[in-house]
C-alpha cells in the first residue's frame, strides 16, 4: 500500500516537474534576469520578495542577494544600490545609478556595500552576491529605504536610411530590476499625509482624469485609499470616485492620476479630496476650483457667476467588467480558500465513506 | 478496493502538496520588445505619430510580495545636438492589454490608462499587490510622440528605462 502511495505520488510530482520545466523555457535569448533575497523570515511574508531588517543605529549587518540569468545566454550586468524613491501614481521604485532621492530616503544607498558592481552570469545560472549594511549611529527612527538593482546594456534602437526631409526615432531600452532593502530604525514612528493638491488634467472617451499630489509627512511608509468628490460651486455634489493610494515612502510626494468613469461638462466646479490612512487617520483637501471649457479642463476656474453653463456631471456608459460580488469574490482572498478547500472537502468526504465501509464489513464480520 | 482507495488518496494527497509547495527559485524578471515610430515628413505643423511595441513579458512566478513597472526616459536628441522634449513622449497601458499567461487570475492592473508624458521621473504603468499577480503576464503599452513643428530635420534617439521592481 506504501509503496502504490509513493509511486503515485512520485509519478504526479514528476508529471509536475516536467510541466514547470517546459513552461519556463519560453526565455528564448532576449535578457530574462532578476535578483531577490537569499533568506527569508516565515514571520514576516514580506522578506520572500523583498529585504527587511529592524537595525540599530551604528549597527552592521550582513545579507546576500541572489542574481539569477533566466535566459540562455551568457549576460553581463550592472549591480547597484541605490536609493529608494516613491514613483508617480505611488509605490516604491529606484532611480538611475547615482541619483539621489530628494526625500527621507536620500543617501540610504550609501549604507549598503556591494563587493562588485558588474558581474556575468551564463545562462541558467545564478550568483550569490554578499552585501553589508552599515547603519548610521545618527540615523532617524523610521523606515529608510534602498534598492539592489540589476541592469542590463541597452538594447540598441534602429534607425534605417532615410530619405530628404524625413525624420526618424529610435528608441533605446535599459532594462532593470530591482529589489527594495527596506531597513527599520527603532523608535517613535510617526504617521501623516498631507495633500498638496489636485487637478482634472483631461477629458476622454474614458472619462475625467484627475491629479493628487500627496507628501508623506512622517517616517514610515503609507498608503491609503482616496475618495474626489465633485461639487457645484453652490456646494451640492455631483460625483465622487474612490482610488487607491499605493506607497509613499517617508519624506516623499508623489503625484497620483486616476480617471473617474464621468464627463464634466462646461462650467465650474469645486473638488474635495480625503485619504483614509493608518486606521483611519484622514487628510483632506477641500474647495479646488475646476473649470471645464469646450470639454476640456482651463487651468484657472473663474468664478461662479463667469460660469458659461451650469455644472453638469455625465455617468460614463462604459460597462464594469465584473460584477459587484464576482470582483469581491475574485481579489478577496476567498478564491484562493476555494482551490484549497476544495480537494480537502473531497478528500475529507472520501475518508469518511471508506471509513464508514471498513466499520460495516467489520461489524458485519 | 483498498489499493484504489490508496492510489486515489495518494493523487489527491500530492496535488494539494504541490498546489502548497514552494514555488521553484526564480526572480521577477522583465522582458521588453523594441518600440519603433513610423518615419516622418517634416511639414511645419505638429504631428502626433503612434509608436508600436510587442508584448513585454513580466515573469512573476512565485512572487507573492507585489510588484510594478515604471518607465523613465531622456529627451529625444540627433547628432547635432537637437532635441526634442521628453513631455511630447506619451505612454499608457490599458487593463485590455495586460494579459495573463500563466499563473495568478488576479493580473497586475494598469496605474496609467491615459497617455501621460514621460520624463525623469519613474512612471508607474503597473503594478501588483501584495498577494496578487503571482504568474506570467504579457504587457503591451501604447506610446506616442508629438513632433513638434519646429523640430529640425535628423535621426532622433531616446533612452528608455524599463524597471520592474518589488519593495513595499
Amino acid at each position: 500500500m506504501r509503496t502504490n502511495f509513493l509511486r503515485a505520488l512520485l509519478l504526479v510530482s514528476l508529471t509536475l516537474a516536467v510541466g514547470a520545466t517546459s513552461a519556463s523555457a519560453q526565455d528564448g535569448v532576449l535578457p530574462s534576469f532578476g535578483i531577490r533575497p537569499t533568506q527569508a523570515d516565515s514571520d514576516r511574508p514580506e522578506t520572500f520578495s523583498y529585504f527587511v531588517h529592524t537595525l540599530e543605529p551604528g549597527s552592521s549587518f550582513t545579507d546576500e542577494a541572489l542574481v539569477l540569468n533566466e535566459g540562455t545566454a551568457p549576460i553581463t550586468l550592472k549591480l547597484y544600490a541605490v536609493d529608494g524613491i516613491t514613483a508617480q501614481n505611488g509605490g516604491t521604485t529606484f532611480p538611475a545609478q547615482g541619483e539621489l532621492s530628494s526625500g527621507g530616503s536620500r543617501e540610504v544607498s550609501t549604507w549598503l556595500s556591494l563587493p562588485l558592481n558588474e558581474l556575468t552570469i551564463p545562462g541558467g545560472e545564478e550568483v550569490v552576491v554578499p552585501f553589508i549594511i552599515n547603519v548610521p549611529v545618527d540615523a532617524s527612527p523610521g523606515h529608510h529605504i534602498a534598492g539592489l538593482v540589476v541592469e542590463a546594456p541597452p538594447s540598441e534602437g534602429n534607425i534605417d536610411s532615410s530619405g530628404e526631409g524625413e525624420t526618424q526615432f529610435a528608441v533605446e531600452i535599459i532594462q532593470r530590476v530591482g529589489v527594495a532593502v527596506v531597513i527599520e530604525v527603532p523608535g517613535p514612528q510617526g504617521v501623516g499625509l498631507e495633500i498638496g493638491g489636485t487637478q482634472l488634467i483631461q477629458q476622454s472617451d474614458q472619462g475625467a482624469t484627475f491629479s493628487v499630489v500627496v507628501r508623506n509627512t512622517g517616517n514610515v511608509l503609507t498608503k491609503g485609499e482616496g475618495l474626489l468628490r465633485v461639487f457645484t460651486t453652490d456646494g451640492e455634489e455631483l460625483a465622487s470616485t474612490p482610488w487607491q493610494m499605493d506607497t509613499v515612502l517617508p519624506g516623499d510626494s508623489a503625484t497620483f492620476e486616476f480617471t473617474a468613469p464621468f464627463f464634466m461638462s462646461d462650467g465650474d466646479y469645486l473638488i474635495n479630496v480625503a485619504i483614509r490612512f493608518a486606521d483611519g487617520q484622514i487628510a483632506r483637501l477641500d474647495g479646488a476650483k475646476v473649470g471645464v471649457r469646450d470639454g476640456q479642463p482651463v487651468s484657472e476656474a473663474p468664478a461662479s457667476e463667469d460660469a458659461l453653463s451650469p455644472a453638469v456631471i455625465e455617468l460614463s456608459t462604459q460597462p464594469s467588467s465584473q460584477s459587484g460580488i464576482w470582483e469581491w469574490f475574485a481579489s478577496s482572498k476567498m478564491l484562493t480558500l476555494a482551490i484549497f478547500a476544495a480537494p480537502i472537502t473531497i478528500l475529507a468526504v472520501f475518508e469518511i465513506y471508506i471509513w464508514r465501509k471498513w466499520w460495516k464489513e467489520r461489524s458485519e464480520r | 478496493m483498498k489499493t484504489s482507495y490508496c492510489v486515489w488518496k495518494a493523487l489527491l494527497w500530492a496535488l494539494l502538496a504541490a498546489a502548497g509547495a514552494t514555488i521553484p527559485a526564480r526572480a521577477l524578471a522583465i522582458t521588453t520588445a523594441p518600440i519603433s515610430f513610423p518615419i516622418v515628413t517634416l511639414n511645419g505643423a505638429n504631428q502626433l505619430i503612434n509608436g508600436s511595441t510587442s508584448a513585454w513579458r513580466a515573469n512573476a512566478t512565485g512572487e507573492t510580495g507585489g510588484w510594478n513597472v515604471t518607465i523613465t526616459s531622456a529627451d529625444f536628441s540627433n547628432v547635432a545636438g537637437k532635441t526634442i522634449a521628453v513631455s511630447n513622449f506619451e505612454v499608457r497601458l490599458l487593463d485590455g492589454n495586460i494579459v495573463t499567461i500563466s499563473g495568478d487570475v488576479n493580473r497586475p492592473t494598469s496605474t496609467q490608462t491615459t497617455f501621460a508624458a514621460l520624463s525623469g521621473t519613474a512612471l508607474k504603468i503597473a503594478s501588483a499587490a501584495a498577494g496578487q499577480g503571482n504568474g506570467v503576464y504579457d504587457l503591451t503599452p501604447d506610446f506616442r510622440l508629438t513632433v513638434p513643428a519646429e523640430t529640425y530635420t535628423g535621426d532622433y534617439s531616446a533612452t528608455v528605462t524599463v524597471a520592474i521592481g518589488i519593495g513595499p
